[in-house]
């Protein structure tokens, strides 16, 4: 019988280097086909300085959209997906065991920009049902919809690193 | 269900000093009638560290940690 934590199968595609972000250290690129809808999604881990890291997915067949975060696939299966994503930062943890790890929860259609949205809320819920506080240390930021997990083997205090990811974002948003 | 054709937002201070938004949504449902369904969300500005507590009463029940 398949296990409930169980994720789809994933593999790794490449690493990304971008110049448009000064911070940005380079991405990771994973991919996964769902057997259920068939779609096929890509994830995007990217690298911060600080041993922090940002995961990010979508929809393939979204690639070209410049809302492809925001876009709602209606395929009904986001525990299998975010389990797929657990794993997946599973995988970046075994290569990185400093590894923080960032998220946003993007607006949809229903959602007024940046706050508390649907998605952060649904995320929040996840990790924080999934990943205790052991290894990490978890943050809300409800007005950017950001959570940040903390791992307590990081080399700076968790409460500079977190104001350091916050000013960031925030820069980013206002940009 | 409906189309959302506007919100309300109310900041309320608690006791305890925790900022929360008390937003009312107005929903045009298919009859012709409107909605007005509420939710609360916390607005503490800036990161909020969540404590054993909060992260116990967020997590869904059945769920495993698993790290």
């Amino acid at each position: 019988m398949e296990s409930m934590f169980e994720g789809y199968p994933f593999t790794f595609v490449m690493n990304d280097k971008d110049d448009t972000d000064d911070l940005l250290l380079y991405t990771m690129q994973y991919r996964f086909k769902s057997s259920k809808s068939h779609h096929t999604y890509i994830v995007r881990v990217e690298k911060y300085p600080q041993h922090v890291y940002c995961l990010k997915f979508f929809d393939k067949a979204n690639i070209n959209s410049k809302d492809k975060y925001s876009l709602k696939t209606n395929t009904f299966e986001p525990r299998k997906i975010l389990y797929t994503m657990y794993h997946i930062f599973l995988e970046v943890l075994k290569k990185d065991n400093k590894a923080s790890l960032f998220f946003i929860g993007a607006e949809d259609d229903r959602d007024e920009l940046g706050e508390t949205t649907r998605r952060y809320r649904l995320y929040r819920k996840f990790v924080s049902s999934i990943i205790s506080n052991k290894m990490f240390e978890h943050f809300r930021i409800n007005e950017l919809s950001l959570y940040i997990l903390i791992n307590k083997n990081s080399d700076i205090k968790p409460d500079i690193l977190v104001n350091k990811i916050v000013e960031e974002v925030t820069k980013a948003y206002n940009a | 269900m409906g189309r959302i054709v506007g919100s309300h937002k109310t900041k309320v201070r608690m006791d305890d000093g925790n900022i929360y938004v008390r937003r009312v949504t107005k929903v045009l449902c298919g009859n012709g009638k409107f909605r007005h369904p509420v939710d609360y969300y916390d607005a503490t500005p800036g990161a909020v560290k969540v404590s054993p507590k909060e992260l116990e009463q967020l997590s869904i029940p059945v769920y495993k940690k698993l790290l």
